[in-house]
């Protein structure tokens, strides 16, 4: 096979990594609440500011930081929904837009009077070299991306599926009022997977922010991408989330790779359009 | 003067002929000694209030909320320019161009998902996506479009070329546009189409059950909004006669269009234009007055007022402002009740 072609294959799971860390926390949501958290980014980018100054002002590690990012965000996820999402979710979907939309105003506008608009970056020895193995370049920060983004999804997946809590929470996804019937406090269990998915943003955050550029717009390409993937891996489908990264960031790196990097993203949203088609509710969606 | 609330009442029942006043007023504002830069303000808001309301027909009036009208814009705005500036074709032919080519890729994307039954969320993102493919297609294809740089308008002057050097003109052309917009809204609100729309928005099965047609009328109204956009493009070039793929594709845009009009009500037909209205002048102002950084604080006090109004006033300021109409008007038939 093609040296070139594997690299593409290879570039293209990376960049999957990179959409797959970010996608998994966007879909927990929409999975227990069926509404999309449109300022999903904007958390994603506070999330790297935080990891930022960690580093700058006390010379955390971004990695060594996950743990306190995850927390402060888990915080800042149980204040958020209690302030703002949980009134929210039995609006129409318009109202839901100019809330999210507000938000995003609100979150972008107050980085850039705390922080200004300037370009910020964390310099960590090891993202910015690569592994070789017979040339074909791996970077290593992606790659860590790559195998934190994994692993927690490991993690979130063993946490729904055996514990009680995590069985709560998919009782709750499947029938709020069955799950509501059999005692489960749906309000709490709201509450903690909207905290636990920020929670999940922070630990994308701080492996995203040694090799992104950290500014107040940093959220916004993450979360078309984000909400493109979960809509083409069908609506709070866990697996489609995945599978919707991988295909994303597939296509993107094998047409840079064939034709043009700048066309590759309109190639992987036109193909997202066009299994829509086929699929209406995503690859992997339920038909409602 | 305090109104009382019979006069007030007698003011309601002649404002349908006073409703006339201001139009002919707005007309003879650019005879008035007035700073080019609030004339700027003034067609902007125009041009916002012109794109909200043709934004609410598909997205208000039937509840398909579209993230990607920018498309549309682009398209009205890129065809003009690409066609002077390769061609020489005068923008008001090719602004017809540009309106068709807008309607026909809305009538594509429309009927794909209308047809295939996508919905809610899912369309949504469809028209988010087809923004950022056309993005991509036009800052790829750099050799003819310019690429991320954008492309200019050659400047005449003439009128025959949709130029003109005195921004009155775009004034007088912008308030036109935005008047026929605005009695098409209020005439679709109060007729049957209207009505389907409606029916569509608050339970699309119903709807279907009833008897309509939901893929035609979703369509239908998808189209016509999206060719009345379109022409806000044109517009759009021939005042900047400056294209960017960001300025005209950019998801901010998308998202201020939808938001604005949400502010206004995206319900009811003078909603997104009382919205605009609202919001640019003071945006501009502020823009103007704080610059940098500090420009950005209103924004967050923007942004909580957004949160507020979708979370208090359903139906935005307008949907407001019609609730206190009514309620004024129920106490006065108390008040009649009770006398009698």
């Amino acid at each position: 096979m093609n040296v070139n072609l594997i690299q593409g294959l290879v570039n293209g799971v990376l960049a999957g990594g990179v959409y797959m860390t970010i996608a998994v926390g966007i879909n927990l949501i929409y999975g227990v609440m069926h509404i999309v958290n449109y300022a999903h980014g904007e958390v994603l980018m506070i999330g790297m500011y935080i990891a930022y100054w960690l580093f700058t002002l006390a010379g955390v590690n971004p990695y060594l930081a996950i743990p306190i990012v995850a927390a402060i965000l888990f915080v800042f996820g149980v204040l958020l929904h209690k302030s703002v999402i949980e009134p929210v979710l039995d609006l129409p979907l318009q109202r839901q837009i100019l809330i999210f939309i507000g938000l995003i105003h609100v979150f972008q506008n107050s980085a850039m009077v705390l922080w200004s608009a300037d370009y910020r970056s964390i310099g960590v020895p090891i993202t910015t070299e690569s592994i070789t193995i017979s040339f074909i370049y791996i970077p290593i920060g992606k790659l860590l991306v790559l195998i934190i983004a994994l692993a927690s999804a490991l993690a979130l997946y063993y946490f729904l599926k055996k514990t009680k809590l995590g069985k709560f929470i998919v009782a709750t996804s499947q029938d709020p009022d069955a799950a509501s019937a059999l005692g489960i406090d749906i309000r709490r269990i709201r509450t903690l997977t909207f905290a636990l998915s920020l929670a999940l943003t922070g630990i994308a955050a701080c492996t995203l922010s040694p090799i992104y550029f950290i500014f107040p717009y940093t959220g916004t390409d993450f979360n078309i991408f984000a909400f493109i993937i979960i809509t083409l891996g069908g609506l709070g489908s866990y697996t489609g989330a995945i599978i919707g990264s991988i295909i994303v960031g597939m296509i993107e790196s094998l047409v840079s790779l064939l034709s043009d990097a700048s066309i590759a993203t309109a190639v992987a949203f036109l193909v997202f359009i066009l299994i829509l088609l086929f699929r209406p509710s995503g690859i992997m969606g339920k038909r409602e | 003067m305090i109104m009382s609330k019979a006069n007030l009442k007698d003011y309601l029942t002649r404002s349908k002929n006073l409703f006339y006043v201001p139009i002919v007023i707005l007309f003879f504002i650019p005879l008035l000694p007035i700073p080019i830069y609030v004339m700027h303000v003034l067609i902007l808001s125009l041009l916002f209030a012109y794109l909200c309301t043709s934004w609410a027909i598909v997205s208000g009036f039937a509840g398909q909320v579209s993230l990607g009208h920018t498309c549309f814009y682009g398209i009205g705005a890129y065809t003009t320019t690409l066609l002077f500036h390769y061609y020489g074709l005068t923008p008001w032919i090719g602004g017809v161009i540009g309106v068709a080519f807008s309607a026909v890729f809305a009538f594509i994307l429309g009927y794909a998902c209308f047809r295939f039954r996508v919905r809610g969320p899912y369309f949504t993102f469809a028209t988010l996506a087809s923004t950022v493919i056309l993005q991509g297609l036009f800052i790829s294809q750099s050799q003819i479009t310019g690429g991320e740089l954008g492309i200019e308008m050659p400047y005449t002057g003439s009128p025959l070329f949709f130029q003109f050097t005195d921004k009155a003109h775009y004034y007088l052309i912008i308030l036109v546009l935005w008047l026929g917009v605005l009695f098409l809204s209020r005439r679709i609100q109060n007729s049957k189409f209207g009505y389907y729309l409606f029916a569509i928005r608050e339970d699309e099965e119903a709807a279907e059950a009833c008897g309509i047609n939901t893929t035609k009328y979703k369509i239908l109204a998808f189209v016509l909004s999206a060719a009345l956009t379109g022409f806000g493009g044109v517009f759009y070039s021939q005042y900047y006669l400056y294209v960017t793929p960001k300025a005209v594709y950019g998801l901010d845009r998308s998202f201020q269009i939808s938001s604005t009009a949400m502010v206004g009500g995206s319900d009811v037909w003078f909603g997104p234009s009382l919205g605009s209205f609202l919001i640019n002048p003071v945006v501009e102002w502020t823009r103007a007055t704080y610059g940098g950084t500090f420009y950005t604080l209103p924004l967050v006090i923007y942004g909580l007022l957004m949160i507020f109004i979708g979370r208090f006033l359903p139906g935005g300021v307008s949907g407001m402002i019609q609730k206190g109409l009514i309620s004024l008007k129920g106490e006065e038939g108390d008040q009649k009740g009770r006398s009698q």
